[in-house]
């Protein structure tokens, strides 16, 4: 006799409450959701989210999620946090509630065919929560410059000479990957997500995800590897440049296809080698007497068979506790839903901005024993790392040469620390200047030690209404959660509600670069020199607002 | 045991082979990656550096140096503590003046841990005019120190900071860092020569020795690396200092007909004027000779600036030159003066140079281009008129130049520069008297005598009396000799009163006692004795008045024993008194032709002395040598017949017999 897995409207009927505190997720989600969108390496998401759905539904049983204690324990962490990202306004910690959500309802739902939990899926979830401390762009960043080394050994040993800064090669008439340099390698979670969804699919035990991760990794880097070289060797021999345009899609494209099919390989390596395997060595009914080997195994190995056994009720009662929470979901859900109405969509598309928003007079021809020597421009493409647009001017004085620069326009602050990694600086050291109480700056020390030589680097972001912007935005800690609650509690619950976040942001930076580290003297004058720079590009742009403005109402 | 084997076999028979066929590609690539990536990890290879320096050379050889910078910058990243790269790629940036980049690399090169190399040619190049990078001498001796504490062996570094200290005349520090060089490089002791001289040590014998030394040295160098300039200069150097100025002149032009280096042409230029320098300061008599080595250095290197101040001073001096001669300098000067109208410096130099070759009249279109507001060219340009025949013009402007001065000097009474402005314009317009009243007006003002006077103002007080004293006794003016008694109050003795006095002194004429009493009232402000009595002794010489001239010039000799001109004049006197002085008077000669080696007139005397000996051979030898050069000298030539007679040479005797008449005959 065939049984029949329960329809959706049955399953929603069994776990309503459950499915309620997942809809409180949805709102923040989604404004997640679009931020990934900006970030070319979680680009994937989408399809995360599709097969994380596709095969819940596939696989679950769909009857009663069972929670047990320890479920219900996190569903509560998990509300507790909604309802603290929801009264700040914080979007990013609601994806680590996701995370937690997924997994209470993965872990509480049993396989339709096998006797085994759908606790994995939850991998997909992870993959999405981007981590605090950017620490993905770290790792990415990390990889490519462990890739960007790799290639510039292997073309040396194929006998390409050039020179390699950081993630930027240069040989005799061309330079290769300078609007990459601090972006990483973008394959990276989406060939995490890839070995997610094999994972997934194979059903395969943590020590084989693990392994997976890691060939994934390797694979990833690689991939970047080939393709670093091949760019090269393809304009050294043949003058074919494949660093731009659609070549340079298609190469990463090809790289990518290559990555996932040695993933693919990997995986049935791996399977070859670990997969579980029944004990006949005394036959069916060894019982006590089994091979510890063999149990070993296939425990390390995910060998474990034993069905699943529904928790048995907690100290409360079930319908009390998930009213309650659904309850609460309700109510988290519209708060979230009103901040997202007053914030608009703008705070998450790029702004527009121009390079004629400055110009060459904004900074005056002498300032605090600095001299001016040119003034130039730059216009890169739209979400360039680097920013689209440069006003660059060009000073001297103290005995050091500074590169004053307006880099706009810019999402949140801009941490040009991974620009300079990933042009061949080795970071030294970094710090918080507090020249202003209300408008901090971030200073670090580097070295390149090839060249030997020492740079130096300040800057400080504005928004696009002339506010200063602290150097913290996606940092987790307790004077960042007060501050942002202090924030909201300013203008009564209104304004908690109703403030649009100012998150457009203009960088002004100061660097020099010497055969020998700044004296004291000469880093007092360069701070100096970026308090006073800063404020006049402030006003100058300021000052440009106001024309439009006048210029718009006449 | 039973269980490992039980484990293994079930693992084996359960294993999906076909897994394994698709894992092959990652297990291959997994093993290929990992021996690669371990190959890879290993430090880059000599093979490999050797690889990039040759392709680095190979580029900035075919001239593609963005190319060969490439490849240095590797290197550096490679090999980050070889700052041999580094100094490379900064030289290839400073000569295409690319100095911003290249100040980044020098500051690490000439930092705490830094290249020699790099400091010793940063040194180099800010001691150059048109240095591309200023260093003070302060961060000189820095690098240098630190270069030494690099390589504490670098003789060049130790030659360098010595000469930095000889800059700032530190010559002990200087002296000290030399010592320890010298020891392995024996050729600083050229340089360690010149520094003991500054701090005056006495072992000439053990100095003499260490110059030689060095000059063994150098010479082995040049004979290493005949084209090194520099080197053989110091080996010209070496050798004058040793007294063989010949030798050192023959290395220069032996180098200098080979290669046509400025840096020999320098070098030689500053021998041949030391020469000339040396020559005049010895005794006024070399002034010909000096004007020679002068006319030579000119023709090697007639873009100096010293040159022509030179030949100005040499010629106030008795110098003579033709424009011929200068004509290489004055070229030089005129293209100077073309370029920057401005510059009344060279203007007037060159009116110097062509008024002292006797080109009145370019000299008088530059002094009138460009003179108008310089008093100093405005009163050449009266010489040069006067010289040129254009005497109306002369007065003309000597005249105005008077007024002009003269209003001057109305404003600044007390003003010593403009009263020597207004007496030099009087001088130049010939109003002698009117130079003695301005003075006396002067002293008078000041409330000073005329010997608390400058000096300057007493040497032209003193030729205006002098002049005076020529114009009233021609004019038969009874109180002339008074003009002498204020120029012998005024305590400046110049060589024209002198001989005036001694003159007079010696003749018959009623002016003979004054003028006698004039040279004790100047004996006895004591300040010019030895000059009196030369100029007393010599005229009496040449009046024949042979025991007063020995008298007088033996005193003069006990205050100059080392004048070879006295020397000279004491023989001739001594001879002439008396054939007994011959012992006495070939000394002198010889002592003097020490000094003077095969000067004419010495080796004139000589001959004299020995004539009165009869030693017929050797004044023979002597007169003949002295012919070429006084040929027009009848005396020369009536010993020359005497000689030649007494050797029973009767043909040569008539020869110049003849041209003895020939000579008397053109002379008036």
């Amino acid at each position: 006799m065939s049984v029949q897995r329960p329809s959706f409207l049955e399953f929603t009927r069994e776990n309503p409450a459950i499915l309620l505190i997942g809809l409180a997720h949805i709102p923040f989600a989604i404004i997640e959701c679009i931020r990934l969108w900006r970030l070319d390496h979680y680009q994937f998401f989408p399809f995360a989210i599709l097969a994380f759905i596709t095969l819940y539904w596939m696989r679950a049983d769909r009857r009663k999620i069972h929670l047990g204690w320890f479920g219900r324990a996190i569903l509560t962490v998990d509300l507790l946090l909604l309802l603290f990202t929801s009264v700040i306004n914080w979007g990013q910690p609601a994806m680590y509630a996701l995370v937690l959500y997924c997994y209470t309802v993965t872990r509480g739902t049993q396989e339709w065919e096998y006797p085994l939990r759908l606790t994995r899926l939850t991998l997909f979830a992870v993959l999405l929560a981007r981590p605090l401390r950017r620490l993905d762009e770290t790792a990415i960043q990390w990889l490519q410059t462990q890739t960007s080394w790799l290639a510039s050994r292997v073309l040396e040993s194929l006998g390409f000479l050039h020179l390699q800064r950081g993630n930027v090669l240069e040989v005799a008439d061309k330079t290769f990957l300078v609007e990459e340099a601090c972006s990483g390698v973008q394959s990276l979670f989406t060939v995490l997500f890839l070995a997610t969804c094999i994972v997934c699919w194979y059903r395969r035990s943590l020590l084989q995800t693990l392994l997976l991760y890691a060939a994934g990794v390797t694979f990833a880097g690689a991939m970047n590897v080939l393709r670093i070289s091949i760019i090269v060797i393809a304009w050294q021999n043949w003058e074919v440049d494949l660093s731009h345009g659609w070549q340079h899609d298609a190469i990463g494209y090809i790289a990518l296809a290559g990555a996932v099919l040695m993933l693919l390989s990997a995986d049935c390596l791996l399977h070859f080698l670990f997969a579980p395997f029944a004990d006949h060595t005394y036959g069916p009914f060894a019982g006590v007497h089994s091979n510890p080997f063999t149990a070993a195994w296939n425990f390390t190995c995910g060998g474990r068979l034993t069905p699943h056994r529904p928790a048995s009720p907690g100290l409360l009662p079930m319908n009390f506790v998930l009213s309650g929470c659904a309850t609460l979901a309700v109510f988290i859900g519209c708060l979230q839903m009103i901040m997202i109405y007053a914030n608009g969509t703008r705070r998450f598309a790029l702004p527009e901005s121009n390079v004629a928003v400055f110009d060459e007079s904004a900074l005056p021809q002498e300032m605090n024993g600095f001299q001016l020597i040119n003034y130039s421009t730059e216009t890169r493409d739209n979400g360039s790392n680097w920013g689209e647009f440069s006003n660059i001017w060009r000073y001297q004085g103290h005995g050091m040469s500074v590169v004053v620069s307006c880099d706009h326009p810019f999402l949140n602050w801009h941490y040009l620390n991974i620009c300079y990694a990933g042009t061949g600086w080795n970071i030294s050291h970094s710090d918080e200047l507090k020249d202003d109480p209300e408008w901090h700056s971030i200073t670090f020390g580097m070295k390149n030690e090839g060249a030997g030589r020492h740079g130096r680097v300040i800057y400080s972001h504005f928004t696009a209404s002339g506010r200063p912007m602290p150097p913290v935005s996606t940092e987790l800690s307790i004077a960042y959660v007060l501050e942002r609650l202090r924030s909201r509690s300013g203008g009564g619950l209104w304004s908690m509600i109703s403030e649009p976040e100012d998150n457009t942001s203009y960088q002004v930076q100061l660097f020099t670069e010497s055969g020998r580290p700044l004296t004291d003297e000469q880093f007092t004058a360069l701070r100096q020199l970026h308090v006073r720079t800063r404020q006049l590009l402030h006003e100058s742009y300021q000052s440009t607002q106001v024309s439009s403005a006048v210029s718009l109402s006449d | 045991m039973g269980f490992v084997k039980a484990f293994v076999g079930s693992w084996f028979f359960t294993r999906n082979y076909r897994a394994l066929l698709l894992g092959l590609p990652t297990l291959v690539f997994l093993s290929v990656s990992a021996a690669t990536a371990w190959q890879l990890a290993k430090e880059p290879s000599d093979d490999l550096a050797a690889t990039y320096e040759s392709a680095a050379v190979r580029a900035g050889q075919l001239g593609e140096e963005d190319k060969a910078d490439l490849m240095w910058e590797r290197l550096m990243q490679m090999r980050p503590d070889e700052h041999r790269y580094r100094h490379t790629l900064t030289m290839s940036l400073m000569e295409r003046g690319k100095y911003a980049e290249a100040q980044t690399y020098l500051d690490v090169l000439t930092g705490e841990e830094g290249y020699t190399p790099t400091r010793m040619w940063l040194v180099y190049e800010a001691q150059k005019s048109d240095a591309a990078i200023q260093l003070t001498p302060e961060q000189q001796i820095e690098q240098l120190q630190a270069a030494i504490k690099e390589e504490p062996l670098n003789a060049t570094a130790h030659r360098m900071l010595a000469n930095a200290y000889v800059k700032q005349r530190d010559f002990r520090l200087a002296e000290r860092h030399l010592e320890r060089a010298v020891k392995n490089h024996p050729e600083l002791g050229l340089s360690l020569f010149e520094v003991k001289t500054q701090l005056n040590r006495e072992d000439k014998a053990e100095l003499k020795g260490m110059l030689r030394r060095a000059s063994i040295a150098l010479e082995d160098n040049v004979v290493q690396n005949p084209g090194d300039a520099q080197m053989r200069v110091y080996w010209a150097q070496s050798l004058l200092y040793l007294g063989e100025t010949e030798e050192a002149e023959g290395i220069l032009n032996e180098a200098l007909a080979s290669s046509d280096d400025p840096i020999l042409r320098k070098a030689l230029t500053r021998l041949l004027t030391a020469q000339a320098r040396q020559l005049v300061q010895q005794s006024g008599v070399n002034v010909q000779k000096a004007t020679r080595y002068l006319v030579r250095a000119v023709q090697i290197n007639p873009d100096s600036r010293d040159l022509g101040p030179l030949c100005v001073a040499l010629a106030a001096r008795g110098g003579q030159f033709t424009a011929e001669e200068l004509a290489p300098l004055i070229v030089g000067i005129k293209a100077r003066v073309d370029e920057d109208s401005e510059n009344s410096a060279e203007q007037l130099l060159l009116a110097q140079l062509l008024t002292l070759t006797k080109q009145y009249e370019p000299a008088i279109d530059i002094l009138e281009r460009f003179g108008q507001q310089n008093t100093d060219m405005q009163s050449m340009l009266v010489r040069a008129y006067r010289e040129n025949g254009q005497q109306e013009q002369a007065e003309a402007l000597a005249e105005k130049l008077i007024t002009t001065i003269a209003e001057q000097s109305e404003s600044k009474p007390q003003d010593a520069s403009t009263l020597v402005s207004l007496i030099d314009v009087l001088l130049i317009g010939r109003h002698y008297g009117q130079v003695v009243t301005e003075v006396d007006r002067f002293a008078e003002r000041s409330e000073k005598t005329l010997r608390d006077l400058d000096m300057i103002i007493r040497a032209r007080y003193v030729a205006a009396c002098v002049i005076m004293y020529g114009t009233d006794e021609s004019d038969g003016e009874p109180n002339a000799i008074a003009w002498l008694e204020k120029a012998v109050d005024s305590g400046q003795l110049s060589a024209e009163l002198l001989q005036l006095l001694a003159t007079l002194s010696l003749g018959e004429n009623s002016s003979a006692a004054t003028a006698e009493s004039l040279i004790n009232k100047a004996l006895a402000q004591g300040t010019a004795n030895p000059q009196i009595y030369t100029a007393v002794g010599t005229q009496a010489l040449t009046m024949g008045e042979n025991e007063t001239a020995v008298h007088h010039l033996r005193q003069a000799l006990a205050q100059m024993p080392q004048n070879p001109v006295l020397q000279n004049n004491l023989a001739l006197a001594l001879i002439r008194s008396s054939s007994d002085n011959f012992t006495e008077a070939r000394q002198l000669c010889e002592s003097s032709l020490q000094q003077l080696p095969d000067h004419p007139d010495v080796l004139t005397t000589r001959a004299e002395v020995l004539i009165a000996r009869k030693h017929w051979a050797a004044a023979r030898v002597d007169l003949e040598t002295a012919l070429p050069r006084r040929s027009e000298q009848p005396l020369v030539r009536r010993m020359l017949i005497a000689v030649y007679e007494a050797l029973n040479l009767p043909d040569l005797a008539k020869e110049h017999e003849e041209a003895l008449v020939t000579m008397e005959a053109r002379q008036p």
